[in-house]
């Protein structure tokens, strides 16, 4: 109510088959891992689930571990693709936030951090969008908690970042490019061998993190914002590897 | 009905994690903090002992232009990264020390520990 108008429903459709991307590439991921050595073995799982009475069912088990775990992403795939071909039922939503659980069950927490967290939020928000039995006003409360939950995570990211002197005087980034391994931190060697260099990306950083609530304001802050959000994700993913991040964050630009 | 499947599902896992004492944990990963990089941290790595010696687990792959599409093994290193984190706040944690001990297993190490780059264990 207070972030979006209804006028902005024809951005939604986008939204939604940039998501279901995302959500596809996360499934091909996921399935891609299933099998591999950070997950509990059906073994500790069985033990694990055996002090939760209500978890017992071999089913249970089997579904979350090796082969039944792989099933679920394939269930979870075909989903993000029916969204991905711009279905907007909300039942589709809704069994990917059950699925979703179950592989916060099955991790011990979540798999991938802020992604996850953020995947939760768009899908909640998806399902409240989908929902037109609840009308407009049900619909604008979900893309409101979507948009005002993305403002926050660059705001709130960016703000305790300009708490810690670290990262205004420009010694935090260096630092954190130095506790990366790989060879990604090699192409960024300049921000560590100057510190002119490194004071100055850190400031764009903050000014862009802190800055990102302007977008609301549309016209050609927003943008500003939104292009330089692109390449903030794009340089994160090729530091860090994090394109789980990329595909979801940028799937909301769609709604500002 | 949507809301009846939801508070059924929901429920069914609030009574497991009440009972299993490790709701924390699986909740945990649903609220959003966005709290990213804000303080200068070392990362925890994992130790592995093998009849040769200590060696450091902390290989990422080399990056290329696809990775932006798909990117299991750096995810993969990630999840791993973050169990590490929760588990030296928590080392008491059973579903974390279980996951190590596996982890152990699948590796083939005689014994592992959560430590530091350049903080080989003893």
């Amino acid at each position: 109510m207070i972030l979006t108008s209804i006028a902005d429903f024809d951005s939604i459709g986008a939204f939604r088959r940039a998501f279901g991307f995302a959500l596809f590439l996360q499934s091909l991921e996921m399935g891609m891992i299933s099998s591999r050595d950070f997950v509990p073995s059906r073994e500790r799982f069985r033990s694990y689930c055996d002090r939760v009475f209500v978890l017992r069912a071999k089913g249970f088990i089997f579904g979350l571990t090796g082969t039944g775990f792989l099933g679920i992403c394939i269930l979870r795939g075909l989903l993000a693709l029916s969204l991905l071909t711009g279905v907007s039922s909300p039942w589709i939503p809704f069994l990917l936030i059950l699925l979703g659980f179950l592989s916060v069950f099955r991790f011990g927490g979540s798999f991938n951090g802020g992604s996850d967290a953020m995947t939760f939020v768009l899908l909640s928000g998806l399902l409240l969008i989908s929902c037109k039995e609840g009308g407009p006003r049900v619909q604008t409360v979900g893309l409101d908690w979507i948009k005002g939950q993305v403002v926050l995570s660059y705001f709130l990211s960016g703000f305790r970042k300009f708490r810690n002197p670290e990262w205004r005087n420009g010694i935090a980034l260096p630092g954190i490019l130095r506790a990366w391994p790989g060879g990604r931190r090699a192409s960024f060697q300049w921000i560590q061998n100057s510190s002119r260099a490194a004071r100055i990306t850190s400031i764009l950083i903050l000014g862009f993190q802190i800055g990102f609530p302007l977008v609301l304001l549309g016209g050609i802050p927003r943008w500003i914002f939104l292009v330089a959000g692109v390449g903030f994700h794009l340089l994160n993913h090729f530091i860090f590897g994090l394109n789980r991040f990329f595909w979801v964050w940028i799937s909301t630009y769609f709604l500002f | 009905m949507m809301l009846i499947l939801g508070l059924l599902f929901f429920g069914f896992f609030g009574i497991a994690a009440y009972r299993s004492g490790e709701g924390a944990l699986w909740f945990r990963a649903l609220v959003p903090a966005w709290r990213f990089f804000d303080l200068l941290e070392e990362r925890p790595v994992l130790w592995c002992r093998f009849s040769g010696g200590w060696r450091c687990m902390d290989e990422d792959p080399i990056p290329n232009p696809g990775m932006l599409f798909l990117n299991p093994t750096g995810n993969l290193n990630l999840h791993r990264e973050s169990l590490f984190v929760l588990y030296l706040k928590n080392p008491q944690e059973p579903i974390l020390q279980g996951m190590l001990e596996d982890l152990r297993i699948r590796i083939g190490a005689e014994e592992v520990r959560i430590g530091f780059r350049g903080d080989s264990p003893k």
